[in-house]
């Protein structure tokens, strides 16, 4: 019945390395493992890839008409075949994920970086500035978010640069509330607290303090919010209201070969639809793996 | 009541609070109603001495505390530090003076920092030293709190309640401040951990002439810890003294009630 006593030491044990506890490692099994990262980062990355790449991926000018070859099934020349003006489907696929991807992403930077600052600051300061910001904020989100958008691009005018600026007129709103919502729980902890006692400035512990533990949240919400971009441009782009012709766009691709579902040609709907579920789902899927690899464990 | 203390030498005192008045109001609407959590209290804290704070919850000690390291701006009275009156909003450099360690080690520390870059922002913000100088200054605070360097590289997450305290300790001393506010700051530790940090407190004072303010409810450790102890009972000072006579002849009621409630083994 003996114990083997330790023998006393500092007080040193549990201090682990130095790797940042929140970061997961991306490996598809095991302990630690975070397959949602692993399998939308890859998908969706495949298809930023091949957004950027489209010229070398396809011979064919999105554009170019050949009425002789319209409406042709999966041929040899045309492996998805082509549309009513003879277009090649695989070449206006890949363009129009130039113009569907990159405006769903960069009408999630502007209005995240610009909610995300407002809500910290909301937040942390509160005061007139706070309940102004949230008035304006209560305002935007009392029109249903569609009507709003389309409302905003119909007086704007058809392009890109209405689609990304009624886009965020509207969603810096729900950034703003995650992170002024986040920030008023860690304002009040005691390592914010101790950030004041140590005289550090305001804009520093708004900074370097306040927003890297409040932004998980957002980054987690930009990823879903991608997605529901890439819905709401698709959808303009269907109504007539987003992409101007010519240029190539999954909403337009849709609305285009919509009129041949009843003469059997399914493709011409089914392959942009894909395209757009593929995109969201691998989306939803790196949201979720971000959120995993970011959650701070305490 | 009248606790008049006896005039010492100005110099002899770190901190003399004056008259600190603290009113908050509770409630909402007819309900409303004012909560005084400071009663014009004045407490002075010697040079050099670790000066305890006891009384149950809701007395006003943390309230103390807060108007000391100015997270609790209104207030009415006079904070005197080292013979200057301090304003309500205070420069960098004069909250440097007086440094906090918190309850609850596990909030008191920012999750997504090491404990070298915490240490090292605090230094850099005052220039407390060179900046190539940084990194040796951590090594010697991590020395004085009792870790090991290693744990210079580590992340709050992977430390225990008590390695946590002696970082926030540490964190305080980067500022090379005159006075220390330690609110319950080992009541969340358990007990040999506890007297781990109290022993810390006790050399930094003997060491380093730091002043301390204790605040505590365990009367024990308060009774070998510190040369004075003030009694707080619904936001008054009932009892402000040396420690021995006060824990020999208590003179206040309420001081003879919370001496009585320490539990004791009989043999």
């Amino acid at each position: 019945m003996t114990q083997t006593l330790l023998p006393p030491t500092a007080p040193a044990t549990g201090l682990g390395g130095s790797k940042p506890p929140w970061r997961s490692r991306i490996r598809p099994w095991g302990r630690g493992s975070n397959i949602e990262l692993l399998i939308g980062g890859v998908v969706f990355g495949a298809m930023v890839l091949a957004a950027v790449f489209a010229p070398i991926l396809t011979p064919y000018d999105p554009t170019a008409q050949d009425l002789a070859n319209a409406l042709s099934g999966p041929t040899a020349a045309h492996p998805l075949g082509t549309d009513n003006l003879g277009r090649d489907t695989w070449s206006r696929l890949l363009f129009g994920a130039r113009s569907d991807l990159g405006i769903a992403v960069l009408a999630v930077l502007f209005p995240f970086v610009l909610g995300t600052i407002v809500g910290a600051l909301c937040g942390y300061f509160g005061g007139w500035f706070d309940t102004l910001i949230m008035r304006i904020a209560d305002v935007v989100s009392a029109f249903p978010f569609f009507v709003l958008v389309i409302t905003l691009v119909f007086v704007f005018g058809n392009g890109p640069m209405s689609i990304f600026l009624a886009i965020s007129i509207v969603s810096w709103v729900s950034y703003a509330r995650i992170v002024r919502a986040e920030t008023l729980v860690v304002r009040d902890r005691d390592f914010i607290q101790s950030c004041e006692t140590g005289g550090l400035g305001k804009a520093r512990i708004v900074v370097r303090h306040v927003l890297p533990n409040t932004m998980t949240q957002a980054v987690v919400f930009a990823m879903s919010d991608v997605v529901s971009n890439i819905g709401v441009i698709v959808t303009l782009s269907y109504f007539g209201l987003g992409i101007v012709p010519p240029t190539p766009d999954w909403g337009q691709m849709i609305s285009d070969g919509q009129q041949f579902l009843a003469s059997g040609n399914y493709t011409l709907v089914l392959i942009p639809g894909a395209a757009v579920i593929l995109a969201s789902l691998s989306l939803t899927f790196l949201g979720d793996g971000i959120a995993n690899a970011l959650r701070a464990k305490r | 009541m009248s606790n008049t203390q006896p005039t010492q030498p100005a110099s002899e005192n770190i901190l003399e609070m004056r008259d600190i008045r603290v009113e908050f109001s509770a409630g909402k609407g007819r309900n409303r109603r004012k909560v005084v959590a400071l009663n014009d209290v004045n407490l002075s804290v010697r040079r050099g001495t670790i000066h305890g704070l006891v009384g149950e919850s809701g007395s006003g000690k943390s309230t103390l505390a807060r108007v000391l390291t100015a997270l609790e701006r209104s207030f009415t009275g006079t904070v005197v530090f080292n013979g200057e009156e301090l304003p309500v909003r205070r420069t960098k450099e004069q909250r440097r003076h007086i440094q906090m360690v918190f309850q609850d080690p596990y909030s008191s520390l920012d999750p997504r920092m090491t404990i070298r870059q915490s240490l090292a922002e605090l230094l850099r913000v005052h220039r407390i030293v060179e900046p190539r100088d940084v990194g040796g200054r951590c090594l010697e605070l991590m020395e004085q709190v009792q870790l090991p360097a290693r744990a210079l590289d580590s992340y709050p997450i992977s430390m225990s309640g008590g390695q946590r305290q002696r970082v926030a300790i540490a964190k305080a001393l980067a500022l090379e401040p005159s006075l220390l506010v330690a609110d319950e700051a080992v009541s969340a530790l358990d007990v040999s951990v506890q007297a781990g940090i109290v022993n810390l407190l006790a050399d930094l004072r003997d060491q380093l002439g730091l002043s301390v303010v204790f605040i505590a409810h365990d009367l024990a450790v308060v009774r070998n810890l510190c040369e004075n102890v003030a009694v707080m009972y619904h936001g008054n000072i009932v009892e402000d003294g040396e420690t021995e006579s006060l824990f020999t002849e208590p003179k206040d009621q309420y001081t003879q009630t919370l001496l009585q409630s320490i539990p004791r083994i009989r043999y």
